[in-house]
Formats: structure tokens, sequence, C-alpha cells
């Protein structure tokens, strides 16, 4: 039997055992047993017991603890894929294509939704409908952005860039893969119960009286970081402690550096987000009083807990794309990174200040007005960092050789929307005018130059650039560049106009607005559509060229990062010894250097 | 315990073994889970400040911290057994370990039974409260079930002087559920 039937059948039995338990100690208290809420929420917790235990946890470790053989998971073709494989590529597939699949589907909605807004008034949705549609795609797009690059990208080259032959826990690393597996069946069931309204953020005390479907974004969410957290602990340690001999600190490639400092945020900050969906799953289950006003709980202390880790989520979100843009910067200009010492030390500045802005999401909230300034401060602050990688990146163009591949086409790409990004979001940390600007499609401009423009062109740079080497096929170059040119075009004429709308007065998580809006919200729906269309090239290139494109050599750039240095696809162990790692990675055009021998 | 991999992990930049990388990798994991206590301390200040309700027991606060500081002495007890090479003496000390995480479970299931009358979970004191040493129950009981495989494996005769990297483990787990049972004790009984 393939693992995942026997996770999901041993899932299924944790959730029977789990529920029945809960109803069982209900008649023992004397309240009524069969009640939807709680049954659920402990059924969902044992069923993700029983899920992870059969799909690999009890094979690779149970066994060994109680003194019997393990049985790890050794499948070839395409097999390999369905198991609890610890090969850390098998693991960077995984990701990729879980989550690409994910990204699709929640563009999906975003298509629904424009469908919605092409016209004032209701028409295809009724509004509580469309605030179900908009709250799923922000929240599998959160999902996707805090996870696609760190899941795939990060599992697949963190060992090869560092001269690894696996990470440091490939057991606990599979364990982070399959962990997803019931976050995502909670999010496909969640419409069968009414789905939520609340958006990716389902503030209280809305989030603790809609329907039951808010409960499975509260698990899926609290399911998605304990994944975050085992991964982090494995990128820390393998980062750390893996690096080939003569790959010290200040050799370490700049993706492998915005891995480790995305890592830093992830192992800490995730832990409030879970307390923060346990207390509010609690509210609903089990009439705690953490932010239900009605029985004198703080509702506002939610959006505290939330945003201390959501901030430094957005940071998760983009700070591995711009390890992976710099990187396509050095190889694609052919000259050493500029300032790579005060890149890693922007990144480490970025991730130490994201602890400190959380507020700035509350300038509207009625919290304290002490914390108003502070928060402006703090966040205003941590454009100086993100400045650095920003002046690390012209640095690197600046007189280059500069080579216009698809991969290097994204990446300029995301320089230019992210600096749009970068730029309106200053007005949002200034109080007076995010007193305006809140909850309007200003914002919703903003952070779609930062998530999409920025982390998902990244992420697709990222695929462009290491398909050759994770296939061992090439794509179709003229496809690239034309999924390039219509994507960045119509990305901006969808998201530019969005700032103007929110200036004029067009609300966000509203499925209407003002009928003298209607022209421009027209004109955002069709580049929206077009957008989305881009989208087909991309995927008919990604499958078409796996299936059948030409056999892609060991380093068709020409860079110099090891992953380069071993046959494209890497073999299992990578490579035939340990690397020796003589000098840094970037140094195109100085003679004689070599970055490793393998 | 050990991450088998495909292993020549001495070989990398530092010279780090796979004790130390497992030792690395599991103190990150307890870095993790500090912040999920301090989460809920954050709650507990932001909301309440250090409001405390008629009812919260110091002295018993006391006697459970008693209790987990006890049997944090003879966890490391049972480390230093084995790496003297003495079984016995780890297995009765791993034993007297799990006894008193046993004794003081039932010890907060007692306090939540008065507790329930002072500030019950419908309150926002009672909802941090049963949280907070709920929370810490489980970390406990899991230490316990840790435990429990480490004393079974112990049984078999899996670890000796030299290599013992299943009781490090279970043993700084256990240390540390008992340093975050301060926390929660100076958080929810003495400020
Ligand atoms: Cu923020």
């Amino acid at each position: 039997m393939l693992p995942v039937f026997r996770g999901l059948l041993w899932g299924l039995i944790g959730f029977a055992i789990g529920a029945l338990l809960t109803a069982l100690v209900r008649i023992a208290l004397g309240m009524e047993p069969w009640v939807f809420g709680p049954l659920f929420f402990v059924g969902y917790l044992f069923g993700l017991a029983g899920w992870l235990l059969g799909v690999g946890v009890w094979d690779t470790w149970m066994r060994e603890f109680l003194g019997m053989e393990p049985r790890p998971y050794k499948e070839e073709g395409w097999r390999r894929y369905f198991g609890f494989n610890t090969d850390h590529k098998v693991i960077g597939i995984q990701y990729g294509v879980t989550f690409i699949g994910m990204f699709l589907l929640a563009g999906l909605l975003a298509m629904a939704m424009r469908i919605e807004l092409m016209r004032p008034g209701r028409d295809i949705f009724d509004f509580a409908t469309y605030n179900r549609v908009m709250s799923m795609h922000g929240f599998l797009m959160v999902l996707v952005a805090v996870t696609a690059v760190p899941g795939m990208f990060g599992n697949y080259f963190v060992p090869l860039m560092i001269g690894a032959d696996d990470m440091a826990f490939p057991r606990m690393n599979a364990l982070s893969y399959w962990i997803w597996p019931p976050a995502a069946i909670l999010l496909l069931l969640s419409p069968f119960f009414g789905g939520w309204d609340s958006g990716w953020t389902a503030y209280p005390p809305l989030a603790i009286t809609n329907e039951p479907g808010q409960m499975f974004y509260n698990l899926a969410f609290f399911t998605g970081g304990l994944s975050s957290v085992v991964g982090s602990v494995n990128f820390l340690t393998t980062i750390i402690t893996m690096r080939a001999p003569g790959m010290t600190w200040g050799r370490v490639p700049i993706f492998v550096w915005s891995i480790f400092m995305t890592s830093i945020m992830s192992l800490t900050a995730t832990q409030f987000v879970g307390v923060a969906m346990i207390m509010t799953v609690l509210d609903r289950v089990a009439q705690t009083a953490f932010f239900d006003p009605a029985r004198g709980g703080y509702p506002l202390i939610y959006q505290h807990v939330f945003w201390f880790y959501s901030h430094p989520a957005v940071y998760v979100m983009i700070m591995p794309s711009w390890g992976i843009m710099l990187e396509i910067l050095a190889h694609f200009a052919r000259k050493p990174l500029f300032a790579y010492r005060w890149a890693v030390a922007g990144m480490a500045g970025v991730t130490a200040l994201s602890f400190t802005v959380w507020a700035h999401h509350m300038f509207t909230s009625g919290m304290p007005e002490t914390l108003h300034v502070p928060f402006m401060a703090t966040t205003e602050a941590i454009s100086v960092p993100t400045g650095l990688i920003f002046l690390a990146a012209l640095g690197t163009l600046w007189r280059g050789k500069l080579r216009f591949k698809t991969p290097m086409l994204f990446a300029l790409g995301m320089l230019f929307n992210f600096l749009i990004g970068g730029l309106t979001g200053v007005f949002n940390s200034d109080l007076p005018a995010d007193m305006h600007l809140h909850d309007t499609f200003w914002v919703v401009s903003h952070f779609h130059y930062t998530i999409l423009g920025g982390g998902i062109f990244g992420l697709i740079a990222g695929i462009y650039y290491w398909f050759p080497k994770m296939t061992g096929r090439m794509y179709n170059e003229a496809l690239g560049r034309l999924h390039f040119w219509l994507m960045f075009i119509f990305f901006n004429l969808t998201f530019f106009p969005m700032a103007w709308l929110g200036l004029h007065g067009m609300n966000r998580r509203i499925g209407d607005y003002p009928p003298d809006l209607a022209g421009m919200n027209m004109f955002v729906s069709m580049a929206a559509f077009i957008l989305g269309a881009s989208f087909l090239i991309f995927v008919y290139n990604l499958v078409v060229s796996w299936i059948r494109g030409p056999v892609a050599e060991a380093n068709p750039w020409g860079a110099r990062t090891l992953e380069w240095a071993t046959p494209s696809p890497p073999p299992e162990h990578n490579f035939p010894r340990v690397p020796e790692v003589l000098s840094g990675p970037y140094d195109y055009g100085v003679p004689g250097a070599v970055h490793a021998k393998v | 315990m050990s991450e088998h991999g495909h292993g020549h992990a001495a070989v990398y930049e530092g010279g780090y073994t796979r004790l130390q990388i497992n030792r690395m990798g599991l103190w990150f994991f307890i870095i993790s889970e500090a912040f999920m206590f301090l989460a809920l301390h954050f709650y507990r200040f932001l909301a309440l400040g250090t409001y405390k309700p008629e009812g919260v027991n110091v002295i018993l606060g006391l006697f459970l911290t008693a209790i987990l500081l006890a049997s944090s002495v003879f966890a490391s007890q049972a480390e230093k057994a084995i790496a003297r090479g003495d079984q016995k003496g780890l297995e009765r000390n791993l034993l007297i370990t799990m006894g008193l995480g046993l004794f003081f479970v039932l010890m907060v299931v007692y306090e939540w039974s008065v507790a329930f009358a002072h500030f019950p979970p419908s309150t926002p004191f009672g909802s941090i409260f049963f949280l907070t040493t709920g929370t810490h129950v489980l970390h406990l009981l899991s230490g316990i079930v840790i435990l429990a495989l480490v004393y079974l494996a112990a049984r078999r005769g899996a670890y000796s002087a030299e290599s013992h990297w299943g009781v490090t483990a279970g043993v700084l787990y256990w240390h540390f559920v008992d340093v975050v049972w301060l926390s929660v004790f100076l958080s929810l009984y003495v400020l």
C-alpha cells in the first residue's frame, strides 16, 4: 500500500478516536456530547498524529525507538514522490509541485474576484461569498508565498550550494513536507462547512462567531506553522554544521544566507501565530474568553499576537526571493556580487527589525496612541537595511555584461516591482497617511507589489534558473520570455491602478465600490485576466519541457556556485566526494579564481 | 535517536560530529518551543497586565515547582549514571523522574479542579491560566513518553557510556520543560 493511503487510513482512525474520546469526556462532565466544534478540534489533532504515523513516522522513527528495524521508504520512478522519501531533492520537488498547484488554484480565485469587480454592484457572487472567495485566495497565496521558495529551493539547493550530501536531519525534512497534506485537506473541505469570510488575518470577534469553516482555516494555519518550525530547525542546523571544508561564512552563497535569516524568523515567530490560532479555536469550541468581548475577552490582543508572527512572515515571503534575485544578478551580469557583506548585513538587519514593527498594522485599531510613533519609527527604519540589499543589486548590475535570459528578466522585473512595493509601503507606515490608506485598495496594490511582484517574481525567476538542474531538461527560452513580458506588463497594469483606486476611496474586502470607479475597475479586470492567462504559457512550458525538452548540460548558465558543478539532475549523494571550497562563489572576471574542487 | 543520513558529517567545515549536530538541532527546537510559552506570556501581560484573581494558590505553585526541580535532579543523575556505564542507575533514576512527573500532573489536575471554582476558563484569566498550564502539562506528558521510550531502550541495552544520545536528548528536553515551568510559575502565580 502506498504510504499516503496508509496515512489517510490511520488519520481517519485517529480522527474517530479523538472525536469519540471528546464525546465521552463531555458525557462524563455532563455536557451535550455531539457538538461539532470540540469533536472536530480534538478529532483533527488525533487525526493529524495518525496521518503522520501512517505516512512514515511509524516506519522511520517509532520502529527504531521500539528496537525494531526501521523501514525507510525506497522507491524509484514516480512512486518516490508519494512516500516518506528523505532525499532533499525529492522533497524539493514535492514542495514545488504542491505549491505551484496551490498557487494556480488561488490564482483562479483571484480571477473570479476580478469578474465580480468588473462592474459595481452584485454580479456573480453575493457579497458574503465574495468575502469567502477573497479569504481563500488570500490565505492560499500567503501559504504559497511563505512556503514555496524555502520548501522547493531551500530544500533542493541549500545542501547542494554548501557542498553537503543532504540536510542535517533528512527524516525531519520529509516530516516537514508530509505535515502539509492535512492542512491542504482542511482548506479543501472548508467551503463545505461554510468557508470563512474574515480574510487571511481572521480577526475576532468575527472569527469566533462566523461559520464553522473558520476553524478549518485556524487549524490549517496551525498545521502549516508546525511544518515551518520543523523545516527551520533543519535549515539552521544544516547551514551551520554541513558546509563543505573551506566554505567559511564569508563564502556562503547569498541564497543560503537568505534561507538562514528566513529560518531564524520562522523558527521563533511562528509559535505566536500557532498560539493565536489555538486561542481562537478554543474561544469557539471551549467557550474560553481570550478574544471574545462577550465574555470579557480582548479582541485587540489577537492582532498583537497575530502580527507578531505575520509581520516577520512578510519577510519570510520576500527574503528568500531577494536571495534568488542576487544570485541571478551576479551570475547573469558576470560580476562579483557587489557589497556581499553589506547584503548579508542588510538581511540580518531586516531579520532583527522585523520583530519590532508588528503594530503598524494596527494604527486604526484603537490601540494605545503611545504605540503609534514608536512603531512608525521602527517601520521606517527597516527601509535602511532593505536599502542595502537594493544597493547590492544595483552595484552588481553596474557596468556588468548583462545576459537577458528569462531568469535574469524575472530578477530585474522583481527589482523594479519591489521598488514600487517598497515606496508605496513608506506611505502605509506613515501614521497620518495610513489613517486614510488603511483597508483601501492602496494597501492591496502595495502588498501585491511586494509579494507577487517581489516574492513570486523571485520564485518564478528561480524556477527558470534552476529548472535545468532539477529536471535535467531545458525550458523553452522564447516561451519563457513571452511569459515574462506578458506577466510583467499586465502585473503592473493590474496593480498600479489599484493604488489609484484606493486613493479614490475603494475599500478592500468588499465586493462592491462607488459607481464612478467602474471604468478603472473594468480596466484592472481586463489586465488581470491577461496576467492570469500568462500562466498558461508558464505551465505549458514547464510541463512540455519537463517531458521532452532538450537535455540540459551540467552548467548551462556558466554559473559558479556548487549546484552547477554536479550533473543535471544531481546524483543521489550530490557529489562524488565532499567538495573542497577555495574561494568565494562570485569571483567572475578574477583570473585563476576557482570556487571549489569537486 | 541518531539521524543516519548518508553520514560523513565530521568532514565538514568546523568538524561537527553527529552528536554535536543532533544536539544543535534539539537546541533550536527548544528555542522554538520557548517562543510558544513566550507567546502565552505575551497574551497574559498585554491583555491582563499583572492582574491576579482571588484563589491563585502560590503555596501549591511552590510545591509544584519543588517537585519539578527534584525531578530534574534525578534526570541529570540518570544521564550521569549512563556516562559512567551504570545501567541500573540509569533505569532507576529514569523511573523516579517519570514518577515525579506523573505526580506533578496529578497535582496540576487537582489544582485545576480547585481553580475551576475561582476563575473558570470562561473568564480571561482562567482562559490563559488553563491554556498555559495545559500546554505545559502536554509538554510534560510528552516528556514522560520520551523518557519511557528511553527507559525501554535502556532495558534492551541500547545505551553505553560512550553512546547514549537518546538519554541526553530526553534529559535535555526534560530540563527544558522544568525551566519553562519556572516562567509559568512567575507569570501566573507570583506576578
Ligand atoms: Cu507589517
